[in-house]
């Protein structure tokens, strides 16, 4: 692997490993067929500080930084994607508190989450999906309060969380009217409704979220009136690098698996891995794999040194979603047609990484960031 | 409460190049040093007792200082309070198999021990004489093979020991006392991120044998002279394996397998 690891960092994935082995591994078939994990399937990954890894010290977290956090996700997301995700999308809803810098608001969340409990984000609505200034779920100041009302859908850990930072409307200004709030479970009027039956990261909770004249103090506006557009991209711009890293993990255990069977599985008299459009496939998946991991790490770099990834967050999610279809669904087919039977684990693998195109905005968004920024680029001065 | 933990260094089996690596301990990458697999159910059994009547548990590793330093990090990290390193390099023939070990490990100086512990054996040779030699010793009660720990209200202890054809179950008024903890008596925990973090941090306590309070290096170099090990291999594993089907024919696989397993009763 051309990724050199510190010792430390080395250390830290053996850690994943091993919670993997033990507290993932014999269970992940069940889970991904109930398509929920069960009650307390996370006590030991609070116990071991996974939801806190990156959330600095100072608001009770590890204080590792993005590079060795993404590493770390890697490891656990080669178990479980939709296990892995479940504890990102907490910690990325509490970064972007973090990032409007109001300490007494983040630490208020920290608090909620450090002890065990989950925080979730939600932006999207029945039709407001890539196109976000369409939200209409409204928030009214009334006092020294907002009163919020609509319905939030596709929102990750929706019935997990304790606590979602949820983007509201709060003037009809498009973009610019849209406001960030904190918003706590136990707050009356909050009822969550459809859990989606997904094809995939089927260990992660989807579930729409309803806010029916739900009253917060005022206090829980994230920055400023206006400010939900700025919150919702900065978070967009981690969990995409995230998301990235998940894929990356599925990926490289597809390409674990598929070499594992090629050399072990026999035809005409020799392992499969001695024909050539196998040695391809499995050549163009290591080599998939090999960038996406460097591209991802790269951007986690940018992001710990405190640099816009507008850009290469976006061609990171995109790229590595992209290749990883064709690193999922080449497993399969090395597989053959043990490839399409669940007994064997990389039709899961092809069912997970689906999503990762479309959720934290779809690879066709995407690359309207990515021109836009190559646009403002090459301007003319 | 005061625990004291032995903890002994071996190579991961996953990375041992081979079995006698593994059993004369190659030790180049740090990384590939584990808390012997035995000693992390004594390490919980530890753990669980301080937990159960409050305390502190001391980790004690007579190794290398690289060995030492990578595993009473590990413990650390699982909730250890404090490790003690015991350096041999001032004593080459100090091994786990040397019948001076227990003698030079009772000499870790912790104050008002309630228990030792350690693991059933060592998982590279697999010797289980550790728990034995410290007990005799110190001089104090030991109980072999625990299996199951009840605690008492009394801060006693019912303990249920187990062997392959027996078991014996009883409350144990006596402290201090040394307890070998068998591998199934308990599920290990995992290390904490934050407890990692701070491990790192931590201050070892270091010794050289020769440095250890009391110590009587002649009677220890007496003691380990008794026997000289001539040799350290293992033995020859008769292969009980049978090809039951070639995999380029697998269409009666299954069949033959299940009438096999029936065959030697195992279904
Ligand atoms: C598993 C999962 C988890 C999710 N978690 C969250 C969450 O935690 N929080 C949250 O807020 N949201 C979440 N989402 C929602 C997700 O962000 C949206 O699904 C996504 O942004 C796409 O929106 P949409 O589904 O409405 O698709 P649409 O916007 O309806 O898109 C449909 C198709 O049209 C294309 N399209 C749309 N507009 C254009 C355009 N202008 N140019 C070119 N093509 C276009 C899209 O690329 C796509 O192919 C999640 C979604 C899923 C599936």
């Amino acid at each position: 692997m051309a990724l050199q690891y510190t010792e430390d960092q080395q250390e830290f994935i053996n850690m994943v490993k091993e919670f993997g082995e033990t507290e993932l591994k014999p269970h992940v078939k069940d889970w991904d067929e109930a398509g929920r994990c069960p009650e307390g399937a996370f006590d030991k990954a609070f116990d071991m500080g996974l939801h806190m890894l990156e959330v600095p010290e100072e608001y009770g977290g590890i204080g590792l930084n993005f590079e060795t956090t993404a590493m770390i996700f890697e490891e656990l997301a080669k178990y479980d994607a939709g296990y892995a995700i479940t504890l990102v999308s907490s910690f990325v809803a509490l970064r972007s508190v973090i990032l409007r810098g109001d300490k007494k608001l983040a630490k208020y969340f920290a608090d909620i989450i450090a002890p065990g409990k989950f925080a979730a984000f939600s932006l999207s609505e029945s039709n407001a999906g890539s196109d976000a200034g369409a939200v209409a779920a409204t928030a009214t100041k009334d006092g020294n309060e907002y009163v919020l009302n609509g319905e939030k859908t596709f929102v990750t850990n929706g019935n997990l969380a304790s606590i979602y930072v949820a983007i509201f409307r709060t003037s009809d200004d498009g973009n610019k009217g849209l406001s960030a709030f904190l918003v706590e479970r136990t707050r009356d009027g909050i009822t969550v409704g459809h859990h989606e039956d997904k094809m995939g990261l089927r260990l992660s909770d989807t579930s729409t979220v309803n806010f029916d004249n739900v009253r917060i103090p005022a206090d829980n506006l994230i920055g400023n009136e206006g400010d939900g557009f700025k919150v919702a991209l900065n978070s967009l711009n981690i969990s995409r690098a995230f998301v990235a890293t998940l894929a990356v993990g599925i990926m490289q255990r597809a390409l674990d698996e598929s070499v594992k069977y090629a050399k072990m599985r026999k035809q005409f008299g020799r392992p499969i891995i001695k024909f050539q459009s196998v040695q391809n496939m499995l050549a163009d998946m290591a080599t998939d794999v090999e960038a996406s991991r460097l591209m991802v790490n790269n951007t986690m770099k940018m992001m710990d040194n405190d640099l816009s990834v507008r850009k290469e967050g976006a061609m990171t999610k995109t790229f590595v979603s992209d290749v990883a279809q064709d690193v999922t669904s080449n497993a399969v087919q090395i597989f053959g047609g043990y490839g399409v039977s669940k007994e064997y684990p990389v039709e899961k693998l092809m069912r997970d990484v689906k999503v990762f195109q479309i959720f934290e905005g779809t690879n066709e968004i995407q690359r309207m960031t990515i021109a836009t920024e190559l646009n403002k680029e090459y301007e003319e001065d | 409460m005061n625990i004291v933990v032995y903890i002994k260094a071996v190579v991961d089996p996953d990375k041992a190049k081979n079995d006698l690596d593994l059993a004369k301990g190659t030790k180049e990458d740090k990384l590939a040093l584990i808390i012997n697999p035995y000693d992390k159910q004594a390490i919980e059994a530890a753990l669980q007792l301080k937990e159960k009547y409050t305390g502190k548990v001391t980790a004690v590793s007579l190794g290398s200082d690289l060995a030492t330093d990578k595993i009473l990090r590990d413990a650390l990290s699982l909730g250890v309070d404090e490790g003690i390193q015991i350096s041999n390099d001032d004593f080459e023939s100090l091994s786990s198999y040397s019948p001076a070990l227990g003698t030079v490990l009772a000499k870790a100086p912790v104050d008002d021990v309630d228990y030792y512990i350690t693991g059933r054996e060592a998982g590279d040779d697999n010797q289980s004489i550790t728990g034995a030699s410290i007990a005799a010793a110190l001089d104090v009660d030991f109980v072999d093979n625990v299996d199951e720990v009840e605690y008492n209200d009394d801060e006693t202890l019912t303990l249920t020991s187990r062997w392959d054809k027996s078991e014996l179950k009883g409350t144990y008024k006596q402290k201090p006392l040394v307890l070998s903890i068998k591998d199934t008596a308990n599920t290990p925990r995992l290390p904490s991120f934050k407890a990692k973090m701070q491990a790192k941090k931590a201050t070892l306590k270091h010794f050289k044998v020769s440095d250890l309070p009391d110590i009587d290096v002649a009677r220890i170099k007496a003691i380990a002279d008794r026997a000289t090990t001539i040799n350290l291999a293992k033995p020859e594993v008769a292969s009980k394996e049978t090809v039951l089907f070639n995999l380029n024919d697998d269409e009666n696989a299954v069949s033959e397998l299940v009438a096999d397993l029936k065959k030697h009763s195992i279904l």
